[in-house]
């Protein structure tokens, strides 16, 4: 059973909400490049992990405020869709989920407005102006509701600084391990920890579960990144979908790299790639560090995450939604 | 014009900018902030409150530039214009829930979204952009000195 009908999430009404948002924005009208394009990449699909997390959230709050969760997870997906946009402009992906990617199909200029539009757009529609009809979605939202949504659309400075750490440390073999920690963290657990506590958040959780979920988030997080990072040096082309070791090959330094460089044979091999390398140079290279301990010790780093999550499932063990929580523990870190 | 409002301004950002983003401000057209610093002059409101709106017109000015110098050629480049964009946009938002000024945020935000719009027009300038963003901020302004 997938985990979207394991934890109770009903995605073709989700996906219905997420094209609302736009169909219903007045200063659109078709035939629009930017409707329609927003429109396939709800269409292309995609897990839609972050608003199952709000959702999964909000069930530890209260009942009575599904507008604002829904709104705050529509809010989030909007925010993940357009960091998808311009992520796939920097990685110079010309394909995502079988499709090619929006600056292919239309140009770099235009995909980043589009992305910008997204955004603003999201917290438009979910915020609209407190104490008054909002457009296109059910219900006004109250003050407090449009600054907590504002807030969420703040994150993108935190995904941001995990970009910038990546651009600034490109082929830098100095990185240090609170540096990877660090960057590791803005680019996916903070995302992931801010959908739990804002759906908490939503519905009215009170702040210390709230705070319990966000860290529960932000291990999962962790875990599941550093997993990432390991699947890119041991899994196959075909299981992952790009060349074996991509993130060494576009100077992406990731947790089994720092962990090869304690072998010295291993480092002054590593320390010798560049942008220039040669693809063989990296085969041989990718090929050591996916036999070496280091794949262990990240594995070993992974777990140690993965039991911290485990952990605040037991803080919350008095919650009936704890099964969920598990469920999400189990999905990403099976 | 009111160089202390300018002044403090700038400083309130610097202190919010994170320096590992290492963005480069030289390259600014500071024109048009200095013209809505002006506008400022004119209406009674607390300075802090000022500070906030110059603070988001800067902020819109500076994305606005940012992402319009994306050149596909220069991956790094383009890169770091892209996030700078992004950011800037980003800061945008947390300054203006911390200041606890959603009037100013909901006003600012459809038109942020039509800037977007406006720029995937051919011939879109950024001037005429900017003399919006200067027509939004007084009508904001004279909404909250009615």
């Amino acid at each position: 059973m997938n985990i979207h009908k394991q934890i109770g999430v009903d995605l073709a009404s989700f996906d219905r909400l997420l094209r609302e948002v736009v169909t219903s924005d007045r200063d659109l009208s078709p035939p629009s490049v930017v409707l329609e394009s927003v429109v396939n990449l709800i269409n292309s699909g995609g897990k839609r992990l972050r608003p199952l997390m709000v959702m999964l959230g909000s069930r530890f709050g209260v009942s009575g405020h599904e507008s604002a969760v829904m709104k705050t997870a529509v809010l989030l997906e909007y925010l993940h869709m357009a960091s998808l946009v311009h992520d796939d402009i920097i990685d110079q992906s010309d394909m995502r989920r079988g499709m090619p990617t929006l600056h292919e199909t239309t140009d770099v200029q235009t995909a980043v407005h589009i992305g910008n539009y997204m955004i603003a757009r999201a917290i438009e529609w979910a915020a609209g102006h407190p104490g008054e009809e909002s457009d296109g979605a059910s219900e006004a939202v109250s003050e407090e509701d449009a600054y907590r949504l504002a807030e969420l659309a703040a994150l993108v400075t935190e995904l941001c600084m995990g970009e910038y750490d990546q651009l600034h440390h490109r082929f830098n073999y100095d990185l240090t391990m609170g540096q990877y920690l660090e960057k590791t963290r803005c680019k996916t657990a903070l995302l992931m920890a801010h959908c739990l506590k804002a759906g908490a958040e939503a519905a009215k959780a009170d702040a210390r579960t709230a705070e319990l979920l966000f860290q529960f988030g932000e291990a999962l997080g962790m875990a599941f990144q550093i997993r990432d990072d390991l699947l890119d040096f041991t899994q196959s082309k075909e299981t992952i979908g790009k060349p074996a070791g991509a993130d060494l090959r576009n100077g992406n330094i990731t947790l089994p790299v720092i962990y090869a460089l304690n072998e010295p044979a291993l480092a002054a091999k590593i320390r010798q790639l560049g942008p220039g390398s040669a693809d063989a140079d990296m085969d041989e290279v990718i090929l050591r560090i996916a036999g070496s301990s280091a794949t262990e010790q990240s594995e070993e780093l992974a777990r140690s995450y993965a039991e911290q999550a485990q952990l605040m499932i037991g803080e919350l063990a008095d919650h009936p939604a704890r099964c969920d929580l598990q469920a999400l523990l189990h999905y990403f870190l099976p | 014009m009111d160089m202390k409002l300018l002044q403090d301004t700038i400083d309130m950002l610097r202190s919010h900018i994170d320096s590992g983003t290492d963005i480069d401000w030289t390259d600014m057209d500071n024109r048009p902030v200095r013209d809505i610093a002006d506008m400022l002059d004119a209406y009674e409101l607390a300075h802090s409150r000022k500070m906030t709106v110059l603070a988001c017109c800067i902020l819109i000015q500076s994305a606005l530039s940012k992402h319009g110098k994306l050149h596909a050629q220069d991956n790094e480049r383009l890169t770091r214009m892209l996030l700078d964009g992004d950011y800037l946009t980003g800061l945008m938002y947390r300054i203006a829930v911390k200041r606890k000024e959603w009037k100013l945020l909901s006003q600012l935000l459809p038109f942020h979204k039509r800037m977007q719009l406006t720029l995937l027009k051919k011939n879109a300038s950024p001037e005429v952009l900017l003399s919006e963003l200067k027509r939004e901020i007084r009508s904001y302004l004279e909404q909250r000195s009615a």
